[in-house]
């Protein structure tokens, strides 16, 4: 379901730190606007596939293994299994280009480093979208913090489809992307 | 002040069960209201006059004061009342076995219409208990149907916040006065429940919540409901007393399964033993209700309502086990749309996650 090609096309654009769960090695990407880390989730690696059998413990453990700074300050938590692709370096830069002209006034560049103060402003969202993700809220019981970064990513998903107004398919992607960390927070953590 | 209201909570304090001395007093004197302004021995006719204690209290200038005490406090609280005789009485509770002759509640009584479910479960209740039943109860609600508790500790509190959480409409069955709140660590839930649903009780405002109104109140949760769902107990549960008089009175049994060894589930264990209907989501007890037609389909649950043509594609294909990094492949879509789509249907309530964090089908 998930794609590594979309999920570092949405962080390469945006700047957004992620963190990635899989049973392959991925080397590390680290710039100094963010970094993209992969982890084994578990002892057995498949965590979040159907055939993990790690117990509850089991899993407690390596999550308390990883530094907590980078989990917290992750945008993206997804579990991978299929090889690095190409991205559309193009695609990447034309978005790179409307952050830009947006953030001229600001102290930052990307989204990645958009602040909870700038939502109002940047992160203009259609009625669709602000219905269900008050509705999402209340399913997943995730904190503010949680909720800042599904604003985020869905701009930058927005800016990759060359929209201003964020739509409810942006914001459901992004929560989509987040919803693993809600889980095991809320569940095991 | 010869009141109605005066009158039915006057009969009330005469004795038990107040159905039978009412019918009593209406066969000897046309009315309850010429049996209140009864004075001497005179006026009480023969076949009260066997029976020595009713003939007693007949007459007793007490009782009278007692229940315009109670009226005087059923005013000033702003307490509503309802009793058998009338329309607005829930007419599945007014078919027990002896039915509460009074009620006092703030709040609306429910349509004839509504559906109600009973829940029940212990106070002593462990993570996975408080989970499932705030999950069953957010999605039962969402479908109209009403959630009956007794607002106590535990399961009942999470049966009422699921309820509130989903805007549907719930009933809390109280062991002491309308106005008594108790336990207090759910004031909260008390008064939202006071704005959007209804809050029950036999006993007149101002009654203390003593130990043996409980099992007498939990008939009443029986009685209210068309179902009833036990979502943990354990097994001496007063949870399991509930369950004895919903029997008695023919409604259908949920049960919750829970662990083996767990002692907290042992109730809803030894239930599903002797024959109650399992069940493992909203879909089991809605189906049982009879609201929904059978699974159509068998492998599918596309068939759901509210969901559009993609969802219901990867619904179904979730629900027939292929495995998610298929389900692109399967469908056509991109990896950007199925990751939207089933986050929507997270949000919908038709997808969960297990354990380890799985998606599946919740039905």
């Amino acid at each position: 379901m998930y794609s590594l090609k979309r999920i570092l096309e949405i962080a390469l654009s945006g700047k957004h730190n992620c963190m990635l769960f899989g049973s392959v090695d991925l080397m590390p990407i680290t710039c100094e606007e963010f970094f993209v880390s992969c982890y084994s989730p578990c002892k057995c690696g498949l965590l979040f596939r159907r055939d993990c059998t790690c117990t509850d413990l089991d899993i407690q453990y390596t999550f308390a293994n990883i530094p907590s700074r980078q989990l917290n300050s992750s945008d993206m938590y997804v579990p991978i299994n299929d090889l690095r692709q190409d991205v559309d370096h193009e695609r990447i830069n034309t978005v790179h280009r409307i952050q830009e002209k947006r953030y001229e006034s600001n102290s930052f560049k990307f989204n990645g480093s958009l602040s909870r103060n700038g939502f109002e402003k940047y992160c203009r969202m259609d009625l669709e979208a602000q219905e269900f993700i008050k509705e999402a809220q209340k399913i997943y019981r995730c904190s503010m913090v949680d909720m800042d970064k599904v604003f985020r990513v869905s701009r930058t998903i927005a800016d990759l489809d060359l929209r201003e107004t964020i739509s409810k398919f942006d914001v459901a992607e992004a929560l989509g992307y987040v919803s693993c960390y809600i889980y095991l927070k809320t569940t095991t953590i | 002040m010869y009141s109605d209201n005066l009158v039915h909570i006057w009969i009330t304090l005469l004795g038990r069960p107040a159905n039978k001395i009412a019918s009593l007093l209406v066969e000897n004197y046309g009315s309850l209201r010429e049996a209140y302004l009864v004075k001497s021995y005179t006026d009480v006719t023969c076949e009260i006059r066997n029976n020595r204690l009713l003939c007693q209290r007949l007459m007793d200038e007490s009782i009278k004061d007692r229940a315009a005490r109670i009226y005087e406090r059923v005013l000033e609280k702003g307490v509503k009342i309802t009793h058998v005789f009338r329309e607005d009485y829930p007419e599945d509770l007014k078919n027990i076995f002896d039915p509460p002759f009074v009620l006092y509640y703030y709040g609306k009584l429910p349509d004839k219409n509504t559906t109600l479910l009973s829940v029940v479960g212990s106070r002593k209740c462990s993570a996975y208990g408080r989970k499932v039943t705030y999950d069953m109860c957010f999605n039962i609600a969402k479908h109209g149907v009403g959630i009956v508790s007794g607002m106590a500790k535990g399961i009942d509190a999470r049966a009422h916040a699921g309820c509130l959480d989903a805007n549907g409409y719930t009933i809390a069955v109280l062991g002491g006065g309308p106005d008594n709140i108790y336990p207090l660590e759910n004031e909260v839930i008390y008064y939202r429940i006071k704005e959007n649903g209804l809050v029950l009780s036999e006993y007149p405002p101002g009654t203390m919540p003593l130990k043996h109104h409980f099992p007498a109140r939990n008939r009443i949760i029986a009685g209210l409901g068309k179902g009833l769902l036990v979502c943990e107990a354990g097994k001496k549960s007063g949870a399991m007393i509930t369950v004895n008089f919903a029997i008695n009175e023919g409604r259908d049994i949920f049960s919750v399964p829970g662990n083996i060894d767990s002692s907290y589930s042992e109730g809803c264990n030894s239930l599903i033993k002797a024959g109650a209907c399992i069940a493992t989501s909203f879909i089991d007890v809605l189906e049982g209700l009879n609201l929904i037609e059978g699974r159509k389909i068998a492998g599918t649950v596309g068939w759901l309502n509210g969901l559009d043509k993609e969802e219901a594609m990867v619904a179904d294909l979730i629900y027939k086990g292929v495995k998610i990094e298929d389900i692109c492949s399967k469908t056509g879509l991109d990896s950007a749309r199925v990751v939207a789509i089933t986050t929507i249907l997270e949000v919908k309530g038709i997808l969960g996650r297990d354990r380890h964090g799985n998606l599946h089908v919740v039905i």
